[in-house]
């Protein structure tokens, strides 16, 4: 008979497996590092226009670096989306879902060990940022600020994107639906962005930011590095997002519990 | 004939007098007169219809990119009557036709409205703008009483030096930009070399999957 503890320590060691495999089969596989090489060209190319032109004044530079934080949390999160969103469906897809199911490793272990080869992407990428942010905001002195708020905001969106990828992929029929649908919710969430400023500024249309995630965090982003307001000064903007991120963790959570062999059957 | 020539001599004997005298008022006509305009006060100009006046307390600023500094105005009421209320706004520009320069990056406050100002006194305005563009600038300040047609008042130009900072565009911009991402591509590559040759070393020595 197995003990509470003897389940929470093999659940402990379970996740831990899983994570090392996915960990492996993303970065010795070599799928991470050529996203990676896709990422940072798109980086560098920003990174560089920005860097020469001759014409840039002190708020453009500080807007530059907001632009480099901002696409750094918006590929990096893009990146935690499609690596979740394929996590368990493309199991199914391959056929490997049933092997793993007769693991012994519990569900949620399955999903939370996923979880963290999804997140990994996420502080790669940053990493990759950090030069480039470090050369942008050596003018301006925003290097410490914009690696701290980057890190913070898009370590809070990374996680609730993971969590939101990984619950579909659980009831997700085949990866490639998965994949849709992932990424069309991304769409929704970074919809608010592009409201006409007008509407932006409205009661309603400052509400809808403050509850979207993404509209939330890259606008807490933009006060601080921009408009250079003290990190605490726009901290309720962050409820959203740090809600968010939990709330797609407990469902992902939720939703991994009853994991089937196929979706919508029994676990 | 006689009369003619006692006329004659009359009035040659008065010429020399008229003569001065018409140098006389000829000299005294642009005193007497206001031929060229009265020169404003060095550091307001009061338009007309409005007894407003707008002076700058300072004069000259030197400062650094992206530095905040605050300067002030003073609205001078310089009539009989109070004013009318009257609105503060402030702008900026470059003396260098190749910076371009857009005020609300200087600052998101640049009007205010103000109270009627009573007669003989004056309003101080305070204005707070961060540096954003480099070189010769000038600031200054017009106030408009809008019940009054045609009467707005500008003050005498704030003159402000920025230092740049460094640019950006150092010898780094473009090693940085080509070294990531070819470093991210030695290793995949790398990576790729690994696992194939570990593949065809056998199903044995193979640890990666996918």
């Amino acid at each position: 008979m197995t003990t509470p503890t003897d389940s929470s320590a093999r659940s402990v060691a379970g996740w831990l497996v899983v994570a090392e495999r996915e960990l492996r089969d993303l970065w010795v596989g070599g799928r991470g590092l050529w996203l990676l090489v896709a990422y940072a060209s798109l980086l560098s190319v920003t990174s560089y226009l920005t860097a020469t032109d001759q014409a840039l004044n002190f708020l453009e530079q500080r807007e530059a670096v907001n632009v480099t934080v901002q696409l750094t949390v918006a590929v990096g999160g893009l990146l935690v989306l499609l690596v979740a969103a394929d996590a368990v469906s493309g199991e199914r897809d391959r056929g490997t879902l049933e092997t793993l199911l007769l693991t012994p490793v519990s569900r949620r272990s399955l999903v939370v060990g996923k979880s963290v080869a999804a997140m990994s992407l996420w502080f790669a990428a940053f990493g990759v940022a950090v030069p480039y942010l470090a050369y942008l905001a050596r003018g301006v002195d925003l290097t410490g600020v914009a690696i701290v708020v980057g890190l913070g905001v898009g370590t809070l969106l990374a996680v609730c994107l993971a969590g939101y990828g990984l619950a579909i992929s659980c009831r997700s029929g085949s990866s490639r639906f998965s994949l849709a649908l992932s990424l069309f919710g991304l769409l929704a969430i970074f919809a608010p962005t592009q409201l006409p400023a007008s509407v932006q500024r409205a009661w309603a249309g400052e509400w809808l930011q403050r509850i979207d995630p993404i509209t939330a965090g890259l606008h807490y982003v933009s006060e601080v590095i921009v408009s250079g307001r003290p990190p605490a000064r726009d901290a309720t903007w962050l409820i959203g997002p740090v809600l968010a991120a939990v709330l797609a963790v407990a469902v992902a959570l939720a939703i991994a519990g009853r994991l089937a062999l196929r979706p919508g059957g029994r676990p | 004939m006689t009369v003619m020539l006692g006329s004659r001599m009359s009035v040659a004997q008065g010429v020399p007098t008229l003569r001065w005298l018409a140098l006389i008022v000829l000299l005294a006509l642009p005193a007497a007169t206001p031929l060229g305009r009265t020169a404003p006060p060095a550091r307001a100009v009061t338009a007309s219809g409005s007894a407003l006046a707008v002076e700058l307390g300072t004069v000259t600023v030197s400062a650094e990119l992206g530095q905040r500094f605050t300067f002030v105005s003073t609205i001078r009421n310089t009539g009989a009557a109070a004013s009318t209320p009257a609105v503060a706004h402030l702008d900026v520009l470059s003396l260098d036709p190749d910076v371009y320069v857009d005020p609300e990056d200087w600052s998101a406050d640049r009007t205010q409205y103000l109270d009627p100002t009573p007669a003989g006194s004056s309003t101080p305005v305070s204005w707070t703008v961060r540096a954003v563009n480099s070189g010769r600038l000038l600031i200054y300040v017009t106030v408009v009483e809008p019940e009054l047609r045609d009467a707005v008042a500008v003050s005498a130009p704030l003159r402000l030096t920025v230092a740049p900072r460094d640019r950006l565009a150092g010898p780094g911009a473009l090693p940085l930009a080509v070294g990531v991402p070819a470093v991210l591509l030695a290793l995949a590559l790398a990576t790729g070399r690994r696992r194939r040759s570990l593949s065809r070393a056998g199903p044995a020595s193979d640890t990666t999957t996918g």
